[in-house]
This record gives C-alpha cells, sequence and structure tokens, in this order.
C-alpha cells in the first residue's frame, strides 16, 4: 500500500511538472468588447483600476482602457522587472517608467518611434508642448516616449526646505530669518531659556537622513536649484556642491551647533522614523527638511494640538546677499515616461489617448474631477464641491474609489492654466491658503504673507535639472567613489571636535574627492550639460 | 601521517562484470532510485540549469543581447569588485559579522533548547518557546527600529538607565562608534532568530530515546550530568551539520541588517558584501557585477564546505556529503 | 517527576525559570509593540511613544487593509499554497531523505554531493526567470509550488535525523520482509514525528511569507497571495507618503495611516494565523515521542 502511495506520489510530481509545461497560458492580447480597447501596462501604483466613476469616463472619451500589471517595492525591485521583462520579452504593450530603464528598452528595440504617429494623432501633444516638443526627442530624433509638459506658471504650494518652529519665531518676536547666522542666535537664546519640552531635551538642529544634511542643505543654502550634487555656475559650467568655498561654510555652521551641543546628537543615525518622532513630539526646532517628509509631521502636530510646534519655511542663507535660486520650473516633467512597445498593433489609439489628456476636458476630469459631483464651477471657476471635500476628510479612501486624481499621469501641474483662464488644478495660488490652519495664518500675517511661497522669489525657467537627464555612462563609476568619499568624509568633517581637526577633515575630504575623480566627473557632465543647452536653445529658438 | 596508499575506485579499471555488477546492485535498489531521482532532477533542474547565467559575469551584459549577444569583457567585472581599495575592509567585516553571529547563534540556540528541555511545567516550556521564535516573524525594519531608538543618545532607554544610575555624565552614542557595530549587529541577530533557529534542536532533543534518560535516573545521575551525557551528544551530529552549513554561508551575510543599523560614521565596519555590491553595481542596476560576486560568493562557499566537512569528518563520524 | 531533588539542582532549576521568564519578556516585546501600534491611531505611533499599549485606540489600520476587496482571495490562494506546497513538499523531502539515510545505496553519495553544492550556486535571476517561462510556469500556480519542492536544508535535517535512528529498528523490519518503502512508512516515518514537524513548520511559514515568486512570475490578480496584496498595500502606503503634496497640505483633515502603522498591522495579519497554527506542531517537538512504544 504505501508503496504504490509513495510511487504514486513522485510520479504526480513528474506529471504536475509537466503539465505545468503544456499549460495553456492565456496572453495578455486586448479582450476588445464593443469600441474598448484594452491594453497591457505597468503600474507602481498598486491597485490601480480603470473600474472607477471617472476612469469609466475616459475609457467612454477614449475607447481605451488599461489592464495594469503591478511592480511593487522600492526601485530595485522595479529595475529587476524591468530586465527580467526585456530579456524574456514579456514586457506590457505601455510602459511608463524612468529615462534610464527606458534607455535600456531603446537601445532593444523594444519600444517604438512616437513622432510621425504624434503627426498624425497628437495635436494636442504638440500644441502643449509648443516650442519644447523638441525636447521630447532623444539624440537620434526620434521621440521614443512622452511625458507631462510643464506649464506651471507659479507653483503655489512651493516651500524653501529650511525649517524654524514657530515658538522659536514668536520668541524673538518674528524676525525673517535670512542667514545661518542668525538663526544660530535665534536658537541659541530660545535654547537657553527653553532647554525642555514636555520633560525632554529639545533639539535645535537636525535634519532627516545624512545625505540630505551634507548633500542638499548646503545647496539650497548656497540660494542654488535642486540639481542634485551639483551646482552649476553663471558660464554653464557645472561643479560638484561638495568642494564649494560655500559648503565649508556651511559645515562649518553645523560643526559650531554640534561643538555647542545643538546639533541633534544621533545626526547621522536617523531614520525617517526616529527623525519624524522627534519632530512630532515638537523637540526639533529647526531643519532642513524637505516639504514631502513635513506633511505627515506637520498632520502628527496639528492632531495633537501642537500649533507652536509647526514650523516657518524661510530660504535661509549661508551668508548675506545670496541670490535665491531654489523656486524654479522645468519644461518638462521627465520622470515617468511613457513609451509604447513593439508588441502595439494599434499604437494610434495609445496616442489618441495620450493626446486626450492634453486637452482642458481632459485636464479637468483627472484632477478636478467630475462636475457637480466633485467640484463646480462659477463664473468660470472651479472649486472642489464641500460636500466632496467634507467626504474626502471623513473617508481617505474616497479618492482611489472614485478614481479622483488617479490618472493624472499628465498633469499641467499645480499652478498651471487651463485654455479657459482658470486653474488646471485644485492645488493652485487661490486655493493654497485655504489649507493652512489658523496657527500659520496668524504667524504668515505677522511677515505680511499669505503663503510660504511668498518667501521666496518669483518662478524662474531653467532648462532642466541635472538628474533629469541621461547621466554620461562614465559618470557613474565615479559617482560611486566620489558618494563613497562624500559619505565617509562629510559626516566627520561636520563632527570634528575643535578647528584644526575640522580644517584637516575638510582638506582630506577635498583631496579624496579629487582621487576620486572629481574634476573629469564635472567635465562629463559640464559637457552633457552644454550639450543639452545647445539642443534646447535650438529646440526653443526654431519655433 | 598514516599513509596507507589506497587507490580511490573510481581509476580502478573496471571490467565489464563488474560494471554489470554494480547495475544490478542499482537495480536491486530500484525503489530508492525510484524515490529519490525524480527529485534530484528537480534540484538540478531548478538550481544547475540557470547557472549559464554565469556567462554573463565575463560580458557587459544587456538583458535583450542575453548571455550569446552580449560583449565579451573578460574579467572586468570581477575587477570591479576586487579593485576597490574598500574590497578588503569589506571582506573582513562580512567575515567578522557572520563570525559573531554564528558562534553565538549555533551556542545560544543549543543553550536555550537545553535549558527549555530542562522545563517540567509544560505550559511554561510551550508559552517561552512559542514567545521567543515570534520576533522571526518580525521585519529587520521594525526591529532595526527598536534597536536604534533603544540605544539613542537622545532620550534612549538604555542611556537614561545608565544616566539615572549614575554610571555615565554623558549619553552615549552606541550607534556612532564602529567598534560597536559588530555587537550591536550580533545581539540584535541574535535577539531575532534565536527562538526561531532552536526548533530544530528541540526536535532532536525530543527523539531522543526517553530510555536513556530514565535508565540514568536510575543510577542517579544528577541534571547536569544527564544533559552532558545524554542531551548534548544526542545534538551533536545535526548541530554538526547545522555548523558546517552555516560555515559555508560565512560570506553570505544578505545586507539588511547592516544597511538598517549602518551610518556613515561606522561604515568601515558595517558594510559588508552583499551592501558593497549592491553600491557597486548601482543598486543591482549593472546586472552582470551582481552576477559576478554571486559566482565569487559560490566558490567561496562551496571551498568552505569542503575544508570543513573534511574536518567534521576527520573529528566524528558527522559529515555533511 | 524524581522524587530526590538535590539543591545545585533546585538552584540551576530556578535560575532557568528566571532567565528564560526574562527572555521571553525580551523576544515579546517587539511583536507586542506592534501590536499596540497597530490598534493605534497612526499620527500618534508617528510621535513614537506607544510602548505596550495603544495610545489612542482605533482600528482605522485594519479598517484600511480590510476594505481591499482583493484580500479574500489572495488569502485562500496563500492558504492554498501553504497547504498543498507544504504536504507535496514534505512528502518529497522525507522520501529523498530517506534514501540518503541508507548506507547502502549506491547513488547515496553523488546525490549528496549535488544536493550540497546547490545550496551555494545561484545563476541569477535571469536565468531562472527563462527557465520558469520556458517550462510555461509562468503566470500558473504550480510556480508557487514546484522550484520549491526540494528544500536541500530540509533534506538534510531530516537526513540526519534518520540516522541517528537505531539501525536496529531497520533491521528487525527487514527480518519480517518489510521493503524500502515499507520501512519508511511503517518505521522510519512514525519514528521521525518531531523533526516532520520542524520540516513542516519551515516549508509551511516559507510558503505563507513568500512573495517575490508571485511577484516576479505572476502578474495575474487571479493567483496574487496574501504576501503580495499587503506589500502592495504597503507599497501604496509609502508612495502616497512621498507623492501626495494634497495630503501633506490637508493638515486638518486627512488622518490617513502610515506606512509604519501599516507595516506593523500587516505583521500582525501575516503572524496571527501562524501563532494560531503553532501549537498544533509545537506538541511534536516540545514532548517528544518514545522510539521504544513503536518499536514492540
Amino acid at each position: 500500500m504505501e508503496k504504490y502511495t509513495a510511487m504514486l506520489l513522485s510520479l504526480v510530481m513528474v506529471l504536475v511538472l509537466l503539465s505545468g509545461c503544456g499549460g495553456s497560458k492565456t496572453d495578455g492580447e486586448s479582450a476588445s468588447s464593443g469600441q474598448v480597447t484594452t491594453f497591457t501596462m505597468n503600474s507602481t501604483t498598486p491597485n490601480a483600476t480603470f473600474d472607477t466613476p471617472i476612469g469609466k469616463i475616459i475609457t467612454e472619451k477614449t475607447g481605451v482602457k488599461f489592464d495594469y500589471m503591478t511592480v511593487v517595492g522600492g526601485s530595485d525591485e522595479a529595475t529587476q522587472k524591468y530586465d527580467v521583462w526585456l530579456a524574456s520579452g514579456d514586457f506590457p504593450d505601455v510602459l511608463a517608467f524612468s529615462p534610464a530603464s527606458m534607455a535600456k528598452y531603446r537601445d532593444a528595440g523594444a519600444i517604438i518611434p512616437l513622432e510621425d504617429l504624434i503627426d498624425q494623432y497628437g495635436p494636442n501633444i504638440k500644441k502643449k508642448f509648443g516650442k519644447f516638443y523638441d525636447l521630447l526627442r532623444d539624440p537620434d530624433g526620434h521621440i521614443y516616449s512622452i511625458f507631462a509638459p510643464n506649464l506651471v506658471e507659479k507653483i503655489p504650494d512651493i516651500q524653501a526646505s529650511f525649517v524654524v518652529q514657530y515658538a522659536v519665531l514668536k520668541e524673538a518676536g518674528y524676525p525673517e530669518i535670512k542667514t545661518l547666522d542668525q538663526l544660530h542666535t535665534i536658537l541659541k537664546d530660545y535654547v537657553k531659556k527653553h532647554p525642555k519640552l514636555d520633560g525632554q531635551d529639545v533639539i535645535p538642529f537636525s535634519s532627516p537622513d545624512p545625505a540630505r544634511t551634507y548633500l542638499n542643505a548646503p545647496i539650497a543654502a548656497q540660494g542654488q536649484p535642486d540639481h542634485g550634487e551639483f551646482i552649476i555656475d553663471k558660464d554653464q559650467n557645472v561643479h560638484l556642491a561638495a568642494t564649494e568655498p560655500l559648503t565649508k561654510d556651511f559645515y562649518k555652521f553645523l560643526n559650531n551647533l554640534n561643538k555647542e551641543g545643538m546639533l541633534d546628537k544621533e545626526l547621522f543615525s536617523l531614520t525617517w522614523e526616529s527623525f519624524s518622532a522627534k519632530a512630532a513630539q515638537g523637540r526639533i526646532l529647526s531643519g532642513f527638511v524637505p516639504q514631502w517628509i513635513m506633511g505627515g509631521i506637520e498632520n502628527s502636530l496639528t492632531a495633537a494640538g501642537k500649533f507652536d510646534q509647526l514650523y516657518a519655511k524661510f530660504p535661509i542663507h549661508i551668508q548675506d546677499g545670496i541670490e535665491d535660486h531654489v523656486n524654479t520650473i522645468t519644461p518638462t516633467n521627465s520622470t515617468n515616461n511613457w513609451s509604447i512597445t513593439n508588441k502595439v498593433k494599434n499604437p494610434e489609439k495609445i496616442i489618441q489617448f495620450i493626446d486626450y489628456f492634453f486637452t482642458d476636458k481632459g485636464q479637468e476630469l483627472t484632477r478636478w474631477g467630475i462636475e457637480g459631483k466633485h467640484f463646480e464651477k462659477v463664473d468660470g471657476k472651479r472649486a472642489v464641491k464641500p460636500e466632496y471635500a467634507k467626504e474626502r476628510a471623513e473617508n481617505p479612501t474616497v479618492d482611489a474609489q472614485e478614481g479622483y486624481g488617479s490618472y493624472s499621469w499628465f498633469t499641467f501641474g499645480n499652478g498651471s492654466k487651463l485654455e479657459d483662464g482658470d486653474w488646471a488644478t485644485p492645488v493652485n495660488p487661490d486655493t493654497v491658503e485655504q489649507l493652512y490652519n489658523p496657527a500659520t495664518k496668524e504667524v504668515l500675517a505677522k511677515y505680511g504673507k499669505q503663503v510660504w511661497a511668498d518667501f521666496l522669489p518669483a518662478p524662474e525657467y531653467i532648462p532642466a535639472y541635472t538628474w533629469q537627464l541621461n547621466a554620461p555612462s562614465e559618470y557613474k563609476g565615479l559617482w560611486k567613489k566620489i558618494e563613497q568619499v562624500l559619505y565617509r568624509g562629510a559626516p566627520r568633517v561636520i563632527l570634528a571636535e575643535n578647528d584644526a581637526q575640522f580644517e584637516s577633515s575638510w582638506n582630506e575630504l577635498v583631496t579624496q574627492l579629487d582621487q576620486a575623480g572629481q574634476k573629469k566627473a564635472e567635465d562629463l557632465w559640464t559637457k552633457t550639460w552644454k550639450n543639452y543647452l545647445e539642443t534646447y536653445n535650438k529646440a526653443v529658438q526654431s519655433k | 601521517m598514516q599513509q596507507t596508499v589506497q587507490i580511490p575506485p573510481h581509476t580502478v579499471k573496471k571490467t565489464q562484470t563488474q560494471r554489470k555488477s554494480w547495475i544490478r546492485r542499482l537495480g536491486g535498489q530500484y525503489q530508492l532510485v525510484l524515490l529519490s531521482i525524480p527529485f534530484v532532477l528537480l534540484v538540478i533542474l531548478f538550481n544547475y540549469v540557470p547557472l549559464w547565467g554565469w556567462l554573463a559575469a565575463f560580458q557587459d551584459y544587456k538583458p535583450f543581447k542575453g548571455v550569446t549577444g552580449s560583449e565579451f569583457v573578460g574579467l572586468a567585472n570581477f575587477k570591479v569588485l576586487f579593485a576597490d581599495p574598500h574590497f578588503l575592509v569589506v571582506l573582513r567585516n562580512t567575515l567578522v559579522m557572520s563570525g559573531m553571529s554564528l558562534v553565538t547563534g549555533f551556542v545560544g540556540a543549543i543553550t536555550l533548547a537545553l535549558f527549555l528541555n530542562e522545563i517540567q511545567v509544560r505550559w511554561f516550556k510551550r508559552i517561552v518557546q512559542t514567545v521567543t521564535y515570534i520576533p522571526h516573524f518580525v521585519s529587520m525594519v521594525v526591529i532595526a527600529n527598536i534597536v536604534l531608538m533603544f540605544l539613542s543618545p537622545d532620550g534612549g532607554f538604555i542611556n537614561n538607565l545608565l544616566m539615572n544610575l549614575g554610571w555615565i555624565d554623558k549619553p552615549i552614542y552606541f550607534m556612532g562608534k564602529g567598534e560597536w557595530f559588530w555587537v550591536i549587529h550580533t545581539i540584535t541577530g541574535l535577539w531575532k532568530e534565536l527562538g526561531w533557529s532552536t526548533i530544530i534542536y528541540l526536535a532532536v532533543l525530543a527523539g531522543i530515546n526517553s530510555e536513556l534518560y530514565e535508565a540514568a535516573a536510575v543510577d542517579g545521575a544528577s541534571r547536569l550530568r544527564k544533559m552532558l551525557h545524554i542531551s548534548i551528544p544526542g545534538l551533536m551530529p545535526t548541530a554538526t551539520l547545522l555548523l558546517i552549513m552555516s560555515v559555508g554561508s560565512l560570506i553570505n551575510t544578505g545586507y539588511e541588517s547592516q544597511m538598517l543599523l549602518g551610518n556613515p560614521l561606522v561604515i568601515d565596519y558595517s558594510e559588508v558584501l552583499d551592501l558593497y555590491a549592491l553600491s557597486v553595481s548601482f543598486g543591482g542596476g549593472d546586472y552582470s557585477v551582481g552576477v559576478a560576486l554571486s559566482m565569487f560568493k559560490g566558490f567561496v562557499s562551496i571551498m568552505l564546505v569542503v575544508i570543513v566537512n573534511f574536518i567534521a569528518r576527520k573529528l566524528s563520524d558527522t559529515r555533511l556529503f | 517527576m524524581n522524587p530526590r531533588r538535590s539543591v545545585p539542582d533546585v538552584t540551576f532549576q530556578l535560575l532557568n525559570y528566571v532567565l528564560l521568564f526574562i527572555l521571553g519578556f525580551a523576544t515579546l516585546y517587539p511583536f507586542w509593540n506592534l501590536l499596540a501600534i497597530s490598534f493605534n491611531d497612526s499620527l500618534d505611533t508617528m510621535r513614537g511613544q506607544v510602548y505596550f499599549w495603544p495610545n489612542e485606540f482605533t482600528l482605522n489600520n485594519y479598517a484600511i487593509i480590510f476594505q481591499n476587496d482583493s484580500l479574500l482571495g489572495a488569502a485562500l490562494r496563500s492558504i492554498a499554497r501553504t497547504v498543498i506546497g507544504t504536504v507535496l513538499s514534505v512528502g518529497c523531502t522525507t522520501m529523498l531523505a530517506y534514501t540518503l539515510s541508507r548506507r547502502e545505496y549506491l547513488l547515496r553519495k553523488p546525490i549528496n554531493v549535488i544536493l550540497v553544492v546547490s545550496m551555494y550556486v545561484n545563476g541569477g535571476l535571469i536565468p531562472i526567470y527563462m527557465l520558469i517561462k520556458d517550462l510555461g510556469l509562468t503566470n500558473t500556480f504550480a510556480v508557487y509550488i514546484i522550484p520549491g519542492l526540494i528544500g536541500v536544508f530540509n533534506v538534510i535535517i531530516m537526513r540526519s535525523y534518520f540516522d541517528q535512528l537505531p539501525e536496529a529498528l531497520v533491521e528487525s523490519a527487514r527480518i519480517d520482509g518489510a521493503s524500502d518503502i515499507g520501512v519508511l512508512f511503517r518505521i522510519i516515518i512514525p519514528c521521525s514525528l518531531p523533526v516532520l514537524a520542524t520540516v513542516t513548520l519551515f516549508v509551511a511559514v516559507g510558503h505563507w511569507n513568500s512573495w517575490f515568486d508571485n511577484y516576479l512570475y505572476n502578474s495575474k490578480d487571479s493567483l496574487s497571495l496574501l504576501q503580495y496584496e499587503l506589500m502592495k498595500i504597503m507599497t501604496k502606503s509609502t508612495s502616497e507618503v512621498t507623492s501626495n503634496a494634497q495630503a501633506a497640505l490637508n493638515h486638518e483633515t486627512l488622518r490617513q495611516t502610515s506606512p509604519q502603522s501599516i507595516r506593523a498591522t500587516m505583521t500582525i495579519i501575516v503572524t496571527f494565523p501562524i501563532l494560531f497554527v503553532y501549537p498544533f506542531l509545537q506538541k511534536y517537538f516540545i514532548q517528544g515521542i518514545t522510539v521504544g512504544a513503536v518499536k514492540e
């Protein structure tokens, strides 16, 4: 008896294996019902669906819907999946991914050129990109991917990344903090009077993670736009920000804070979680905190009623007289680029689909929702319906159920306008202020401002951020070395115990960066940047 | 050394009859063959067949070109790995940390199994055993955050305790001291996995013939004696096997714990091979370098296993293969 | 049990209880803490001051996870995978391990070498994917079961356990005329319940917790597993934090859950079934069995 059971089991296994081989595999071929064409597409948003009120309207208008293949986890997992797809040919009909992944597919010939299709089926795409249309082209002259244009006139919700607690400002009589020295003095005075909050030590200055402290913060403190690890000078030469003299001054500021016990004691071993905890307890007085990390913290503070521990956002500079260029706008948002793979038989449908989002109707539907249900229009001005706003407040998942904001791949951006003259999105200069709480309005009133963006100069158009461009291939290896040096070296400079040590650590850092190939990295990037500028100027002037 | 000249059987030229008799003998074992060969084939299919992918280690592999079309670059990918001045430090960290984890985990699990085995109150034994294995299911992110919070110089439990006891007058920045990292990493790992790795030993202890204990009890043996003379010898074969297998994995540490607990101040102590590979292959973007590392690790592991297996064979009866 | 208790024995016992109690407390804490966090308001959790009990009790975190329609189906599939996968895998592993414990088996040595080496070599993601695809296993349930059918580690653990069983047991069965398969079922398996329970646990937990094969090979929702669905919710909550400027601005109203709370709640949801099933296996390796009983 057992004999047969065992043999059977081992045979069954072999059979299962074989049947697996022959198992029929229904391919992702589009199941067309009526006039609707279904394409497959990757999605980094889990459980994305067209089965929502807004999604259904989009399908109705365009005759297209998508079957999503979800890509979860971090960017590593995503890259793995895209590589595996490419190697096996299992990729979906449409892919939206980073320019780097797109390049791999382009080199493999897996995605098709789109310019002829756009000429024929994408009049609105062309129209909205306007003079920037040629920026979509790769060096070979073809267009392989489409992404959102940036038609923003004024970024309504931009804010500087240096933050200071309202309590600190109140104590100091609401000065407008412009330099790090000023901040230092104000913090020092405040800590002397209020060393503790709820029985725990306050932390005068902190930042959520190491790279933000030594890489991003000094660039912002020099008033430079976010070019990743770089600063671009007036002659359009690219420099590594880390060795700029002003960066040294910034490190010195942190070093002085540290010597006086005013720098977060665990600045370099903080995680977002532990940083958020301290900030949400209200203990962090000031710091360099990007907007998207700030959001949750301020929600938590507000929920606890700690309005004095909310933060003002100032562009603080290393020294007086630095001009701020943080408020920048680039012509495109090339980060999530749509490409059509060579599997698709009717790519014109996809172009038409995309084209729909370049119309007022498409924009309205994806960002404002359905008229009468999600928003209403009075005197040509759109506003979120109070009923819907209330529903969202009570049920955080209602947006997903409605599809509200779920299809905004091609949004023109907050602060851009539709052809009818109204704002394209609900987050616009008219509404931002309404989202602030009374405490914030009060603080802003002391400075005679309405929104945090008012502390920044008027938006400035720049051709691109360096991180939007394809890095020169040799640079990757160099950056690995440079990053290693910075990661180890910069904290040593900042935490140096005395001036002599500070100087020697700084010099060591500079030497090591030089050995790691700083010069070459800068040259490579200067070349890439200038090449891009040339393309850019040509593209813009030809119109 | 003893010199007994022994010709390995396979070098002897087999005569027809010998071969025939071997096949016949195997035929007699057809049941064993049936119970093993299908599964061995399965292992070969899923573990050995994909090894053609190792070719990518010698290429500038591009997914769409495959190993047949990608450019051959010789040992360049290995050079990327080994040429870096950090490589030796990274190798040292890897071996030290996995060595520490191996020894503490090994001794800890056996000790815990033995101690649990001594508990007579059954519900207590069951509860403790259950509770100790739970951290295995808690993700490293959570564990690391608890450790960081616990050791924080800014109001962390340990520093508060030491300050209140008056043992220190200034908080210690545990996570900022390179020399502490190995210890913290080891204790964290022990905390998370100790109970889980005890399960095997408990099973082996449960399988020891209870007559042995009864006989010892009649002889008036103390608990300690029974432990030393029955339980520990009973555990040894399994323990040895597990030890050999983990020595093989010495170089294969993973990187999660080091990445989550590490920071710029201790990177020279915390960076391990897998973490390093992630950075030199640009977060996994350079596929070939990843394969080269995986190949390197495979060879080192197999070498280690063969050596340790050889030693174990000399010292005891147990062997892995 | 033993009427004569010496002083060192009693001291040892006492110490043992105290030590194990402390250890138990230390290892329970992370899970207990997650339990508290899962029932705590996410904005309060952010402040990092939840230790043993929720500060602001809420069921919101669970509500957010459970409102996912796909969860129930995924959970059922996960159970199916775990049950089918474990039964097949433990069965096959036992058979293979048994053959390797037979000293007279002629292929013992080469098979051992093949198995051990296979633990340490890895051809990389792409070749394995291509293999799975060529076998037609992508987008099938079988891909969850077949590639991992034989866990070499488990084979070796079992083999070692079988090796330790008294050879006399097998011999006496042989004299009674039992075949190899007969010996396996009548003698070896009944005597090896502790190690079978252990391997069953390892395999079952492995199946229950895995999501990467689901992610890589099966993109259809109809084959999606619980861990993967939870992984998606986690990804979503992380990306909401980083990308949703609107949420960041709505201070007063939006009380969404945070990645931290989702992670805690997820851990509780997936770990509870294991804790529930565990005692049924635990009794086999905590209490032990008497080999003598089988011998009679």
